[in-house]
C-alpha cells in the first residue's frame, strides 16, 4: 500500500510546485509585459492625437522595440474601429507613415497560425491598400479563418479587382464558417454592391445564396431585387424564407405576386410561411389583404398572429378585416 | 468652455480630448461611469461628452443620476453608443440625452455638434 | 479494507488524470478563443444589421427589492436588438407593482402563445413608451414554468434565461451570442462565465468594484468556480459534450428549445436536464449542433453566505445531477450520443454521482483502518495527503488557467488570497460539500421518493451546477 501511495503523494506534490512555479512566473512575465505596455502608452496616444488634430502635424517616428509597435497598433485599432471619416483617414496614413501596416502584412507570413490570423483581423480594419498583396496571398493560406479575415480586409477595402479571389475564397470556406462569410458579404455589399451579383453566379450553393440574400436585405439593395424574388420560388425552405424577408425589407412591390403564393403554399414549412407574411406587411400593398385574411382563419398560431400584424398595416381594407374577425390577436393588431 | 469627456477607452478619449483642446475648450476627463458623476457634480462643466459603456455605471444610468441631481440637471449631454436604434435613441432622448453619436463617429463632427449643442443652450 | 483504500487511491488517480485532460482540452478551448481580435469582433456584431434578436426572460419571485435596478441595467446592455420578458411568478411582495410604476406600464391583451405549458399567465403588460419590455403576471409555478412562460411570449429567435438577480455585465450578452453568428445553424445553446459577486461593492444592480469575498465560505465557492469554469467547462464545451449551461445565464435557439419541449418542472436540476436532452434529441434527429461554453462573458451572482443555505443548494444539484442521469440513462456509454454518451454522462456518474460515496467511503475506511491498527500511521496520512493534493492539483491548474488567459484577478494581493484558499479549500471545505451531497441520495433510498421539492420560490437556492 505504501508503495502505492508514496510514489503517488510525491507526483501530485511535484505538480502543485510545478503549477505555483508556473502561476507565480506567469503573473511576474505578464505583470512586467503589462506595465511595459502601459509606460508607453500615454506617449504613443499623445503623439498620435496631436497628429490627427493638425493637420499639418509630421506623423511621429516609426517606433523603436518591438513591444511600441506592438502598442502602437492597438492603439490604431482601436481609433479606427471608432472612428470614421477625416481623422480616420489621417490615422491609417499614420500607421501606413509608422512601418506598423508593412510589419503586420509580413506577419501574414508567419509560421503560427495564431499571429496570421490576428494579422489578418488587425489589417481587415485597418483597411490600408499597402496590404492588399499580402492579403491577396492570404487568401491561400492553409488555415481557413487566416482565409476569411484576409477575405474580409480585402472586402472592406472594397477593390472590385479581388472580388473573384473573394468569391472563391468565400465558397470554400461557407460550410464552416458562415458567419464570417456573411460578415465578408456585409463588407462587399457595403463597399461595392454590384460584386454581390458575381458571388451569386459563382455558385448554387444554397447557404451562400441566403447569406447573400439576407445582406442585400439588410443593406436595402434595391438592384438585387429580382435576384431575391427569383429566390422567392427557390425548392429550399430557408432559402426562401430569406428571400422573404429580404423582398420586405427591400420594399420590392414587384415580389407580390410571388409573396402570395408562398404564404398560401400550404406545403411550406410554417416559419417560410410566416416570413412571406410578414413581407407582405411591410410592403403595404392592399392587395395582399384576401391572402393575409386566409392565413388568418389558419389553424397555425403564428400564422394567426404574423397575418393580423401584417393586416393591421394595410391601410382602412385591412383594418377592417381585423374587426371583422374574432380571432384574439387582431385586438393587439389594432391596437397598434 | 469645460467639458467633460467620460470614456473608458484611453486611445478615444485622448483622441476626442485632443480635438476638443485644440479647439480652444478646457477638457475635464473620467474613465467610467461613477467617475464621470462625480466629476460633473464637482466641475460644473458645459457639456458632457458620455460614453454608454462604460465599467461601474453604464452611460443611461449616469444620465439618469446626473438628471436627478438639482445641480447637474441642466447640463447637455451627448452620447456616444454603438446602440443606435431607434429604440435606443428614444431611450436616451427620454432620459434626458441631448444628441446621439452614432459610433464610428468623426471628431470632427463631433465638435460641430458641441458647439450647437452649447450654442443651445446658452440661448435657453 | 486496504483494498478498499487502493481501489479508491486507484479513483483519486484516474479522477485526476481524466480532469487533467480536461484541464488541457479548456486551455486549447480559451486559446482558440483569443484566436480573434474580441473587442473589435464585439463591435462590429453590436453594429451589424444581421445580429439575431434576442429575448431574456428574466423569472421573478418576490424581488420587489431589486428588480427595477436589474431591469434597468438588462436594458443598458450593449446588443442591437433585444427584448425583455419579466416573468412575475405569482409573487407575494411589491414585484409587479414597482415594475409597473417603474416602467408606466400598461395591461395589455396578448393571446398566450400555445408552445410550451405552464401555469395561467393572469395579465400581460407592456410599457406605454417605446421600450422592448413586457411584464408576465403568472400564477406561481416555479422557475422551470416561468421561464417556459418567458420563451413562450418571446418573439426573437434567441432566448436568454437569466436569473432575476444575475448581474450581467454590459457586454456579456454580445459575447455569449458570438458563437450563433459564427455558426448560425449548428449552434443552439452557449453558456457563459459565471462569477461570485459576494464582497464586490455593487451599485443598484450593477458591479461598481470587483473584489473577492471576505468571508471564508464564499471565498471557498470561488476556488470551487474556477475549477469548474476553467478546468472544466471549457473542457467539455471543445469536445461538444457540454452537459450544463448556466441556469444563471444562458443564451438558446428559441425554436430548438420549443422543439424539445422547454424545461422540465418536476426536476431540481432543470438546467442540466435540459440541455442534457437537447444533446439527445439533436443527436436522434441526427441533426449537427453544438453546445459552447463561451469563457469570457460574465454574470455575476450572490453566493450562499451561510452553510444552511449552501448546504441546500449543494444538496440540490447533487440530486438535479442524479434526476438527469436517470431520465436520460439510455444515453450512456451509447455511442449514438457521441461526446455526451462516451465521456460527459459516464464521467459525471463516476467523478460527481459514485465520486462522493467512493471518496467519502474512502475516507471511513481510513479512519478505522488507522484505529483499527489495521495500517500505519504514516499510510493514513500519506492516503489523507493524496484526497487532498488530487483536489489541489487540479484547482492551481485552473487558476494558473484562468490567470494566463483572462487574468480578473489582477494584484499580489488577490493572488494569495486565492491560493491561500485553494489550499484550504481541498482541506476541509470540499469535503463538508461531499457529505452535503451525499444527503442528495436520500430521496433514493426513502419511500416517498421523488416527489417534487417545495419550490415556492427559487431565489438563491437554484443556481449553477458545476
Amino acid at each position: 500500500m505504501r508503495q502505492a501511495l508514496e510514489p503517488t503523494v510525491l507526483v501530485m506534490a511535484g505538480m502543485v510546485v510545478v503549477m505555483l512555479l508556473a502561476i507565480l512566473v506567469g503573473r511576474t512575465v505578464r505583470d512586467e509585459r503589462r506595465r511595459r505596455d502601459l509606460a508607453l502608452r500615454p506617449g504613443l496616444e499623445q503623439a498620435v492625437g496631436a497628429y490627427l488634430v493638425d493637420e499639418r502635424s509630421e506623423p511621429p517616428p516609426p517606433p523603436g522595440s518591438r513591444a511600441a509597435r506592438r502598442v502602437l497598433l492597438a492603439i490604431g485599432i482601436e481609433g479606427l474601429t471608432e472612428l470614421r471619416g477625416e481623422e480616420r483617414a489621417r490615422l491609417t496614413r499614420l500607421l501606413e507613415e509608422t512601418g506598423i501596416i508593412t510589419a503586420t502584412a509580413k506577419q501574414l507570413h508567419s509560421r503560427r497560425r495564431l499571429t496570421r490570423r490576428l494579422a489578418a483581423q488587425a489589417l481587415a480594419q485597418i483597411e490600408s491598400p499597402e496590404a492588399v498583396d499580402a492579403l491577396v496571398k492570404g487568401l491561400s493560406d492553409r488555415d481557413l479563418d487566416v482565409r476569411a479575415a484576409c477575405a474580409l480586409a480585402l472586402a472592406e477595402l472594397g477593390d472590385p479587382r479581388h472580388v473573384h479571389g473573394l468569391t472563391r475564397t468565400i465558397v470554400e470556406v461557407a460550410e464552416s464558417r458562415p458567419g464570417a462569410v456573411a460578415e465578408v458579404l456585409l463588407a462587399i455589399g457595403s463597399t461595392d454592391p454590384g460584386s454581390l451579383a458575381l458571388v451569386l453566379e459563382a455558385t448554387d450553393s444554397p447557404r451562400i445564396r441566403r447569406l447573400v440574400t439576407a445582406v442585400a436585405g439588410a443593406l436595402r439593395l434595391m438592384e438585387y431585387a429580382p435576384a431575391i424574388r427569383h429566390e422567392l420560388s427557390s425548392d429550399d425552405g430557408e432559402l426562401a424564407a430569406a428571400a422573404a424577408q429580404a423582398a420586405g425589407s427591400v420594399g420590392d412591390l414587384l415580389a407580390l405576386d410571388s409573396l402570395i403564393v408562398l404564404a398560401r403554399d400550404k406545403a411550406r414549412p410554417e416559419h417560410v410561411r410566416a416570413a412571406a407574411a410578414t413581407a407582405l406587411g411591410r410592403l403595404g400593398d392592399e392587395r395582399a389583404v384576401p391572402t393575409l385574411e386566409a392565413l388568418l382563419c389558419s389553424d397555425r398560431w403564428i400564422l394567426q398572429r404574423v397575418a393580423a400584424h401584417a393586416l393591421g398595416t394595410l391601410g382602412p381594407r385591412g383594418e377592417d378585416v381585423l374587426r371583422r374577425t374574432d380571432s384574439p390577436h387582431a385586438v393587439i393588431a389594432l391596437s397598434r | 468652455m469645460k467639458i467633460l469627456v467620460a470614456e473608458d477607452s484611453t486611445t478615444v478619449r485622448g483622441l476626442v480630448s485632443a480635438r476638443l483642446s485644440a479647439d480652444g475648450y478646457d477638457v475635464v476627463e473620467a474613465e467610467d461611469g461613477e467617475e464621470a458623476v462625480a466629476l460633473a457634480r464637482s466641475q460644473a462643466p458645459d457639456l458632457i461628452v458620455l460614453d454608454k459603456m462604460m465599467p461601474k455605471l453604464d452611460g443611461f444610468e449616469v444620465v439618469r443620476r446626473l438628471r436627478e441631481d438639482q445641480a447637474t440637471a441642466e447640463i447637455p449631454i451627448i452620447m456616444l453608443t454603438d446602440r443606435t436604434g431607434e429604440e435606443d435613441v428614444l431611450q436616451g432622448l427620454d432620459l434626458g440625452v441631448e444628441d446621439y453619436m452614432p459610433k464610428p463617429f468623426s471628431p470632427l463632427e463631433l465638435s460641430a455638434r458641441i458647439k450647437r449643442a452649447l450654442q443651445r443652450a446658452q440661448d435657453a | 479494507m486496504k483494498q478498499y483504500m487502493l481501489f479508491v487511491l486507484g479513483f483519486f488517480i484516474v479522477f485526476a488524470i481524466v480532469h487533467a485532460f480536461l484541464l488541457v482540452l479548456a486551455a486549447v478551448e480559451i486559446r482558440r478563443y483569443w484566436g480573434r481580435l474580441v473587442e473589435t469582433s464585439l463591435r462590429r456584431t453590436v453594429r451589424s444589421p444581421l445580429a439575431p434578436g434576442i429575448s431574456i426572460v428574466v423569472p421573478a419571485y418576490n424581488e420587489a427589492a431589486g428588480i427595477i435596478d436589474s431591469v434597468r441595467s438588462l436594458l443598458a446592455l450593449e446588443y442591437p436588438r433585444f427584448e425583455i420578458v419579466v416573468v412575475n411568478d405569482g409573487s407575494g411582495d411589491e414585484t409587479l407593482k414597482s415594475l409597473i410604476e417603474a416602467f408606466d406600464l400598461l395591461k395589455v391583451k396578448r393571446p398566450t402563445p400555445p408552445f410550451l405549458p405552464h401555469r395561467r399567465i393572469r395579465s400581460v403588460y407592456a410599457p406605454r413608451a417605446r421600450l422592448s419590455l413586457l411584464v408576465l403576471d403568472k400564477e406561481n409555478g416555479g422557475k422551470a414554468d416561468s421561464l417556459n412562460a418567458g420563451v413562450n411570449f418571446a418573439r426573437h429567435p434567441l432566448v436568454c434565461a437569466i436569473d432575476a438577480d444575475s448581474m450581467l455585465e454590459q457586454d456579456a450578452l454580445v459575447k455569449t451570442a458570438m458563437p450563433f453568428i459564427d455558426d448560425p445553424d449548428r449552434t443552439i445553446a452557449t453558456g457563459g462565465l459565471v462569477r461570485i459577486a459576494n464582497g464586490c461593492r455593487i451599485d443598484k444592480g450593477r458591479i461598481a468594484d470587483a473584489r473577492l469575498p471576505r468571508t471564508f465560505l464564499p471565498m471557498f465557492q470561488v476556488i470551487d468556480y474556477l475549477r469548474g469554469f476553467f478546468g472544466a467547462r471549457p473542457g467539455w464545451s471543445a469536445i461538444n459534450s457540454l452537459l450544463i449551461v448556466s441556469g444563471a445565464f444562458g443564451l438558446f435557439n428559441k425554436e430548438a428549445l420549443v422543439a424539445a419541449g422547454g424545461y422540465r418542472t418536476d426536476t431540481v436540476g432543470e438546467d442540466m436536464e435540459l440541455v442534457t436532452r437537447l444533446h439527445r434529441l439533436l443527436r436522434e434527429q441526427r441533426r449537427p449542433h453544438r453546445i459552447t461554453y463561451v469563457p469570457d462573458p460574465v454574470c455575476w451572482t450572490e453566493a450562499p453566505e451561510t452553510m444552511r443555505v449552501l448546504h441546500r443548494q449543494r444538496r440540490r444539484w447533487q440530486r438535479g445531477a442524479i434526476e438527469t442521469l436517470l431520465l436520460h440513462r439510455r444515453m450512456l456509454w451509447n455511442p449514438r450520443y457521441r461526446g455526451v454518451g462516451l465521456a460527459a454522462l459516464p464521467s459525471l456518474l463516476l467523478f460527481e454521482i459514485l465520486g462522493p460515496l467512493i471518496e467519502v467511503g474512502g475516507y471511513v475506511v481510513a479512519i478505522v483502518a488507522w484505529a483499527t491498527g489495521s495500517i500505519d500511521w504514516r499510510v493514513f496520512v500519506l492516503f489523507l495527503a493524496v484526497a487532498v493534493l488530487y483536489g489541489l492539483v487540479l484547482s492551481l491548474g485552473a487558476i494558473a488557467l484562468e490567470d494566463a488567459t483572462f487574468a480578473r484577478h489582477p494584484g499580489w494581493d488577490k493572488l494569495g488570497r486565492i491560493l491561500i484558499f485553494a489550499v484550504f479549500e481541498t482541506l476541509g471545505f470540499r469535503q463538508l460539500v461531499l457529505l452535503w451531497r451525499l444527503q442528495g441520495y436520500w430521496p433514493i433510498f426513502t419511500p416517498g421518493g421523488w416527489g417534487p421539492m417545495e419550490r415556492r420560490g427559487f431565489a438563491g437556492a437554484g443556481k449553477t451546477p458545476l
